[in-house]
């Protein structure tokens, strides 16, 4: 009955002119990034945080949501498998937020970090660097505890912190593109939504959303993209969301088949546009780019100060796709790293000091303990050898 | 000693130098102690583990063997230059012409 009640108000708040439109927006956006040549959703979704800070939670998160989901085609019957998970673990959730402390909360941003490490590519030991890197760069500004200024060279702008937005354009928009563009040409292949293999990527495409929304766990980049759009907003990640913030979390629930309705209408009109769009050459994808993402992350607060910010992670996050590490970690990081720090120090605070507490508490044991495990088995040689097969390309 | 691969060499060198910076910046504030956390705790903590981190990871480079020497490859100057340089332009109007942005 509960579940009932939930989804109506989640179709109340998916079905609002507004929020159609921008999931309309972002699922038209997704297509089109899908089909550019070496432009991925996570780059789109980077370009459109901007458009976050203006629209309530519910469009920005379901715009995302299109943007992504149009990028990977998904179907309707996969989305009806995700609500059905999300019906089943919404009991527990709500009754595992009530157990949440502090130790629990660090914990569980250990163990999102552990994940976004286990899903990305390459060496497990550059990803938790960057991860613990990520954390370090969310400490730059006034630390909210003690009103210390950390790190910011008396740089007024720098007093609020590192912008989530010019650091993830710059990483995910901007450097990854400089490195697509010294990539060789290689054949695109597209995918059939209409056949089985489509349906099975459908299927896999909506899945990150489940622990993203439900626990704040990214099972990728862009999903680490969504979370950081959710802490614009102020809403923390982490099993509370469904309860502090159920139109929300129901809304995109919802909005998910939406935007596979959308998306099946919308490859019917846009075939043929769609079609042509790996025509285009890269070399004038570029400079579109570079100055949509000036554009928008001016248009954010009018600082000349953020479009500097966003070419200097464009540089920084080339250097680090040259050097082989993977951004999605450090973004994670650096969007856990606030609430992280705060949750720690009233764990560690309540305790005495102790830091036994975050293993003597069985939810924080449990949560560290499978942080630990996934990472040892991803370590393992032979398992190396296999992700870095299934993760090329993502 | 041989560089075994170019690209974990670099990538442990950075992480190195970035936990030691933020480490030293840390140790500027008050770090307090794990009842009362000071400003300089949890940087502190993490420039040491980053440190360490990167340390491994040169270690690493010099030591595991690897098929191709995992080189670091050409820089897309090009492309890069455009982009300091298209981002600069930006800048640069934006601040010549503050009268047309309210």
């Amino acid at each position: 009955m509960d579940l009932l009640a939930n989804l109506a108000m989640g179709f109340g708040a998916a079905t609002a002119p507004s929020v159609l439109m921008y999931c309309f927006a972002g699922c038209v956006l997704g297509m089109i990034a899908s089909a550019l040549p070496r432009v991925g959703p996570v780059a789109i979704i980077a370009m459109l945080l901007p458009v976050t800070y203006a629209v309530p939670p519910v469009s920005a998160l379901v715009m995302l949501a299109g943007a992504y989901c149009g990028a990977r085609f998904g179907s309707f019957f996969a989305g009806c498998v995700g609500v059905a998970v999300v019906a089943v673990i919404a009991p527990p959730l709500t009754e595992l937020a009530f157990r949440f402390g502090p130790a629990e909360y660090f914990s569980l941003a250990i163990f999102g970090l552990a994940c976004a490490v286990v899903f990305s590519s390459g060496s497990v030991i550059k990803s938790i660097a960057m991860g613990v890197l990520g954390l370090l760069l969310g400490a730059v500004g006034a630390d909210p505890n003690s009103g210390v200024t950390r790190y910011s060279f008396d740089v007024p702008e720098l007093n609020g912190g590192i912008g989530f937005v010019s650091l993830a354009m710059g990483m995910f928009a901007i450097g990854q593109t400089i490195a697509n563009l010294s990539l060789p040409d290689e054949p695109r292949v597209a995918v059939n939504a209409a056949t089985p293999a489509g349906w099975r990527r459908g299927g896999a495409r909506f899945w990150p959303f489940i622990p993203m929304l439900a626990l704040g766990i990214p099972l990728n980049a862009a999903m680490a993209l969504v979370i950081g759009a959710m802490t614009i907003h102020r809403i923390q990640p982490g099993p509370q969301v469904m309860t502090s913030h159920p139109q929300v979390f129901w809304g995109v629930v919802v909005s998910l088949w939406i935007v596979v309705v959308m998306l099946a209408v919308l490859t019917l009109l846009l075939g043929g546009i769609r079609a042509r769009l790996p025509a285009i050459p890269i070399r004038w994808l570029f400079p579109v780019i570079v100055l949509l993402c000036a554009i928008g992350i001016y248009s954010i607060r009018g600082s000349t100060f953020d479009v500097g910010m966003v070419a200097a992670f464009g540089f920084i996050g080339y250097l680090f796709i040259k050097l082989g590490c993977q951004p999605a970690p450090l973004l994670l990081g650096f969007v856990l790293g606030p609430a992280m720090e705060e949750n720690l120090r009233s764990a560690l605070s309540l305790a005495q000091g102790e830091w036994s507490v975050l293993l003597t508490r069985p939810i924080s044991a449990s949560l560290l303990g499978a942080a630990a495990a996934l990472l040892a088995v991803v370590a393992l040689p032979s398992i190396r050898a296999k992700r870095s097969e299934t993760f090329v390309g993502d | 000693m041989k560089i075994k691969s170019e690209r974990d060499f670099f990538a442990g060198l950075l992480f190195m130098v970035a936990g030691v910076a933020f480490a030293w910046g840390a140790s500027g504030f008050q770090i307090g102690s794990a009842v009362r956390m000071g400003p300089g705790y949890f940087p502190l903590l993490l420039g040491i583990v980053l440190t360490a981190l990167g340390a491994l990871i040169l270690f690493g480079s010099l030591v595991v063997e690897r098929e191709d020497g995992e080189r670091i490859g050409n820089w897309a100057w090009k492309p890069l230059g455009f982009m300091v340089a298209a981002n600069a332009v930006v800048i640069v109007l934006l601040k010549l012409q503050p009268s047309l942005w309210p």
